[in-house]
């Protein structure tokens, strides 16, 4: 039977009613990666080699890493980096927090009751300032490039650690929208899956009712003839991923924990801790995948590009943050979990210490906050210093590389291993980044 | 609640003699692993014979002639070839702090065995050294030792040396190089934090470090002498279980089961009888185990964490895990552990964390559990925040 022959008959086979379901899988399970099954190592599942390697692989601390990022640019000086006292603070009044010589600005009441649990980070520094590139250097450790689409640091956490659970994806994005972090020149299996509304979960992941189990299965079967010749007379990177996706897709579909996704399993009153938005939605969805094993969550909130009426921006803005980010630390803690999940809190850039004419607040790089918690990092600590308007770093420096390979080095990946891309290039995980091993108790 | 350090360096001393008798080590432990006291303080050629205490290898081989000298051959080398960028920090004439490139530092022996940069130096294991793996990269590669634009690669005569070096156990001798300073600070302390401390007394070294130190002391001290399983026995359970080593080169196991929690009941943990010996770590969490179940838990000798999480163990299966002497982690979260498991736990003095939320354990069981084991964190309740006020409650934009 030819190609052509096959193709043609794929397309009679193919019905309304299958053409939507696949469609609407495709559209939930984009890049949904694919597990040990298919890659014919099940015995061990996809997890890290027994024998020696001749790299440094960090004691991994952080079985998961939960990373939470404001996208547009969270002001340091009006949240974890505040300046009482100082003409740039504007109205914000500082918080005493739960840790010693850690205070935090206004709006984050709650995350004053954790200050015991989190280390923030308050002298990162870049040189980008403009959003999709600064977002691209946060994410990558890399700066934006035509040539090359650098891993996001999930892809890079699951190719080096493998998946916990072989049958749910090991890297999830919530709430992101466009202009979603890619697995780069890793296989698309790497990539996160996304879902858009943390409270609805995961869409079109189940078989349609009126067709049986069966019939779906002699259809996957079917599938797997007409692909058969193909596959065989193409072996290529993209035609191999296209058929992971599916069977990554069928395996999520018969998993017993399809149920992780689903936040309508918490009762009212956990879902109030964590606050009826789609970022505290997104928390309470993050907590439940990494207790089912999920390595990499990533919880976005939108925003935060404070350019005028900052304060009344932020009002809004931070309640949804300070709710959401405290009731996981705590809800972590509680079911020991927090010792094993890393919790990042990470935006692009900060803003202008000076205020403008619209009071605003407007993009800078040079000196801005980041949050580390759980995961073995010690709690109750502010990690390096800006002056007291906020303008400068003028205590250990931390670059987005450094930042990004701290939390590449407490979820066990070395940061000196060399990855060679397919177009025969080398890259680390956090490029030239060094992690800040002191932060860690 | 906090963790007390004094409590812990005295359970790793406790734990030393263990370490000393533990007989043939695995070959792939790094070096840095040694107790000090296999290294005699003579010189190499006047070696003590094999009668002087530990069998080592290199004293029971005799042959002292033929060993590479590490003073007379190795370091020359070093010297000529690398140390000029991997140095201990320092400063140089015109004030100006210098620090290793790479923060590997090859002039003195703490740099070399203690390396935050991973596992320079593997004794017998030549290919698992990191430093030969350097130098015999080849010339294009970017990571190649010394760099092209530094000098030339080493001849094929020194590596063939530190090979064999390295083959023979990577002993130094008498040599421990350049003294490591304590004045960095901050961000510059972070390449040369793992260097600071006096390489003689590891113990000591754990207490200055901090808990995550310990950890590792305290899995180095359980897996001493522990050869690794075949890869057969441990292959016979990852159907329904994912067994991986703690960390590279251990013989020690994480086995966990996520995905698969609906079919592991006691009869599947059952059979991780053949491997019981070498978990350190296991995650149960939402499986369907019993108390029935713990019996095969109780034989595991040297589990550390074990991960009860949302199980139906009760008081019944609580009271057989108090005989895991070395048990540092436990959670019950959500069991059915009441008061009298509480209270079996109190014999469990290894333990530094307890999660016991969500279980019908009282109060005071809790308080007399703390009390008991002083030097563990309990944790009886999280500290859940209150819910938004109306006011907070998003409006508008808030929501995008």
């Amino acid at each position: 039977m030819t190609t052509r022959r096959l193709q043609q008959l794929a397309m009679q086979a193919s019905t309304t009613t299958r053409r939507d379901f696949v469609q609407g899988l495709a559209r939930s399970l984009f890049g949904l990666s694919i597990g040990s099954i298919a890659l014919g190592n099940s015995a061990l599942g996809n997890t890290r080699p027994l024998l020696a390697r001749p790299i440094a692989v960090p004691p991994q601390k952080a079985r998961q890493v939960i990373y939470l990022f404001l996208r547009g640019g969270m002001s340091h000086v009006d949240t974890l980096d505040p300046k009482p006292g100082s003409k740039t603070q504007g109205p914000v009044e500082a918080l005493t927090t739960r840790a010693d010589g850690v205070q935090l600005g206004q709006y984050f009441p709650k995350l004053a009751q954790q200050a015991d649990k989190v280390c923030i980070v308050s002298s990162m520094s870049s040189k980008q300032g403009a959003h999709p590139q600064a977002q691209y250097l946060m994410r990558t450790s890399f700066e934006k490039r035509g040539t090359i689409q650098h891993p996001s640091l999930g892809a890079w956490v699951n190719h080096s650690q493998g998946r916990q659970n072989p049958t749910l994806p090991g890297h999830v994005i919530l709430g992101g929208g466009a202009d979603m972090p890619t697995a780069g020149f890793f296989p698309p299996s790497l990539a996160a899956l996304p879902i858009g509304d943390p409270s609805t979960g995961l869409q079109n992941a189940t078989r349609p009712r009126p067709i049986s189990a069966g019939r779906f299965d002699h259809r996957l079967e079917l599938l797997a003839e007409m692909n058969r010749e193909f596959h065989a007379a193409h072996q290529e990177r993209d035609a191999q991923a296209h058929d992971e996706a599916y069977a990554a897709a069928v395996r999520l579909m018969r998993s017993e924990d399809l149920a992780a996704f689903d936040i309508d399993r918490e009762s009212t009153s956990m879902r109030e801790v964590y606050g009826d938005t789609p970022f505290g939605a997104g928390c309470l969805l993050a907590r439940r995948l990494v207790e089912h094993g999920v390595r990499f969550v990533e919880v976005v909130s939108d925003g935060w590009d404070t350019h005028a009426d900052n304060f009344d921006r932020l009002s809004d803005l931070t309640p949804a943050i300070d709710q959401g980010l405290s009731a996981l630390l705590a809800d972590l803690d509680g079911r020991g979990l927090l010792q094993e999940t890393l919790v990042v809190l990470a935006t692009e850039f900060g803003r202008t210490p000076d205020i403008d004419q619209d009071q605003g607040r407007n993009h800078y790089p040079k000196a801005f906050s980041c949050l580390l918690a759980g995961g073995g990092i010690r709690g109750g600590q502010r990690y390096g210093r800006t002056d007291e308007e906020g303008r400068e770093v003028i205590d250990a420096p931390v670059s987005i590389q450094d930042f990004n390979a701290t939390i590449a080095y407490a979820a066990g990946v070395a940061t000196d291993e060399v990855v060679t891309s397919p177009s025969g290039r080398p890259f680390k995980v956090a490029d030239k980044g060094y992690p800040l091993t002191e932060l860690f108790a | 609640m906090t963790l007390f350090p004094h409590t812990l360096f005295a359970f790793l001393l406790l734990l030393a003699p263990v370490a000393a008798q533990g007989g043939e080590k695995p070959a792939e432990k790094p070096v840095e692993e040694k107790p000090a006291e296999e290294k005699p303080a003579q010189e190499p050629e006047t070696k003590p014979d094999a009668g002087k205490g530990k069998a080592d290898d290199k004293t029971k081989k005799g042959d002292k002639k033929d060993k590479v000298d590490f003073a007379a051959q190795i370091q020359p080398i070093l010297e000529k070839n690398c140390v000029e960028c991997h140095k201990a920090p320092y400063t140089d004439d015109d004030g100006k702090k210098r620090r290793p490139k790479g923060g590997v530092i090859l002039d003195s022996k703490d740099g070399m065995t203690k390396s935050k940069k991973g596992k320079l130096l593997v004794a017998k294991k030549p290919d698992d050294s990191k430093l030969v793996h350097s130098i015999t990269l080849p010339a294009d590669d970017e990571d190649r030792m010394p760099p092209a634009k530094k000098g030339d690669p080493l001849s094929q005569d020194d590596i063939d040396l530190i090979k064999k070096w390295i083959e023979e156990g990577a002993d130094f001798g008498t040599w421990t190089g350049t003294e490591q300073k304590a004045d960095d600070k901050g961000g510059d302390g972070k390449d040369e934090k793992g260097e600071k401390s006096d390489e003689k007394s590891g113990d000591k070294g754990a207490k200055d470090k901090g808990t995550g130190e310990k950890g590792k002391k305290k899995s180095e001290a359980l897996a001493d002498g522990l050869a690794p399983l075949p890869e057969a026995t441990i292959a016979a359970v990852t159907d329904a279980f994912t067994v991986e080593a703690i960390e590279v080169a251990s013989p020690l196991l994480r086995v966990t089961c996520y995905g698969r929690e609906g079919r592991i009941d006691d009869a599947a943990l059952a059979a991780l009888q053949p491997i019981a010996s070498h978990v350190h770590e296991l995650v149960l969490a939402r499986t369907q185990i019993t108390d029935a179940g713990m019996a095969t838990i109780a034989s595991m000798p040297r589990l550390s964490h074990l991960d009860l999480r949302a199980t139906k163990i009760g008081n019944a299966g609580c009271e057989e895990l108090a005989a895991l002497s070395h048990l540092t982690s436990l959670n019950l979260y959500g069991t059915k552990v009441g008061d009298a498991g509480i209270a079996a736990l109190s014999q469990c003095t290894s333990l530094q964390h307890i999660y016991v939320w969500q279980t019908p354990a009282s109060a005071d069981a809790v308080v007399a559990l703390q009390h008991a084991v002083p030097s563990a964190r309990v944790v009886f309740a999280a500290d859940l925040p209150g819910p938004m006020t109306r006011e907070q409650a998003p409006r508008g934009r808030a929501r995008r």
